[in-house]
């Protein structure tokens, strides 16, 4: 069964936003992980994910609907 | 002498039009710089003094209705550690100068470089090569010569933490990589100090609130020991001035409610997370 989120990609990860990351289909129960693994990112990189503005983990599952948001490591100042 | 000294600033204020039509007696720069020159004390003995008397020092009069006379009291009698002084530690330091904080404490090695003048208030033509930290005092000491100011033209390392963060209130960290800003989160959890840590990368960037008893920084970046570089995507991306004045005066907010006591106002486990090019603006829970 398919379902969508709502993706959001930050810092040196937003050129890789997909053209329909409002809608992003999933399979439902899946895993921050396994969704990454369909993106160019590194689950090494992903240091800080949020879902529905809570952080949450690369074995966090999505059931659909959820946003979800994923930043890389942020040092600058 | 106190009373001596209050007697005195009584008998000099004058009364002045608040915003809200209040009719209350104030202070001027140059009144509280004479006074201080005549009792031998600092300006910010005098501004307290007055302050503790319903007198407002005119440079704090848009503060109020907004923060009461006892509250700018509380932050002239602040103490504050700013670690790194480039783009978010000189937005800090211009935005709780000028707010009233009394005494700030600076930690920056580095010197001025022409790739610094894009987002950095404290950098112009005229100071590339001179020392971070002294320019920060001196403008400080520009904008409020009431605040006293120590500089320490030192890198913050492990060895010398303890010694530069202590005897302060709060802690906060404007650093620009991610290993220096764990060595940071160590010092003030062991001396019991609550940190404000913002970071940016491009146009994007994070702020968050650390008591001592919090997980902190690894909420964040993961483990100190995991981390694969000391530096995140601001590498990459470098860091644009509308991203760095809009952290770095979020990050002064959350330090000035942490010194009044505001806490369940602050960003205490939670983190405003702010992209300018989408304007995604939020407030997210990270525990």
């Amino acid at each position: 069964m398919t379902d969508t989120i709502d993706l959001r990609l930050f810092a040196t990860f937003a050129k890789y936003m997909p053209e329909n990351a409002s809608a992003f289909p999933i399979e439902k129960g899946m895993t921050i992980a396994r969704l990454i693994e369909g993106l160019p990112i590194s689950p090494a990189d992903a240091k800080l994910i949020f879902v529905n503005g809570t952080r949450a983990t690369l074995q966090s599952r999505l059931d659909g609907g959820e946003r979800v948001g994923i930043f890389p490591p942020v040092g600058g100042g | 002498m106190l009373s001596d000294l209050k007697n005195k600033i009584k008998a000099a204020a004058l009364p002045k039009q608040m915003t809200d039509g209040s009719i209350t007696p104030a202070l001027t720069v140059a009144q509280v710089e004479e006074l201080a020159i005549r009792f031998g004390t600092d300006g910010k003995t005098i501004e307290t003094a007055a302050l503790e008397e319903g007198i407002i020092p005119e440079r704090y009069a848009r503060n109020f209705q907004t923060l009461s006379c006892s509250e700018q009291v509380r932050l002239l009698g602040s103490r504050v550690t700013v670690a790194g002084l480039g783009g978010l530690g000189g937005a800090v330091i211009e935005c709780l100068s000028r707010a009233g904080v009394g005494h700030l404490n600076l930690i920056d090695g580095d010197r001025f470089e022409d790739h610094n003048l894009n987002r950095q208030l404290l950098c112009t033509q005229d100071r590339v090569g001179l020392f971070k930290a002294r320019s920060a005092a001196e403008r400080i000491c520009r904008i409020n010569g009431s605040a006293t100011v120590q500089a320490h033209n030192e890198y913050l390392t492990p060895k010398n933490a303890a010694r530069l963060v202590r005897d302060c209130d709060a802690v906060v960290d404007c650093l620009d990589d991610i290993e220096t800003r764990f060595t940071l989160e160590s010092a003030a959890k062991e001396a019991g100090l609550p940190m404000i840590s913002a970071a940016i990368a491009g146009l994007s960037g994070h702020v968050t609130t650390i008591y001592p008893q919090d997980q902190g920084l690894s909420l964040i970046y993961g483990k100190r020991e995991e981390l694969k570089s000391p530096k995140g995507a601001e590498a990459v991306l470098g860091c644009l001035p509308q991203a760095v004045m809009l952290i770095g005066a979020a990050e002064s907010a959350e330090v000035i409610k942490v010194l009044l006591g505001r806490e369940q106002n602050t960003l205490r486990n939670r983190m405003l997370m702010v992209d300018v090019e989408t304007n995604a603006y939020e407030v997210l829970a990270l525990v």
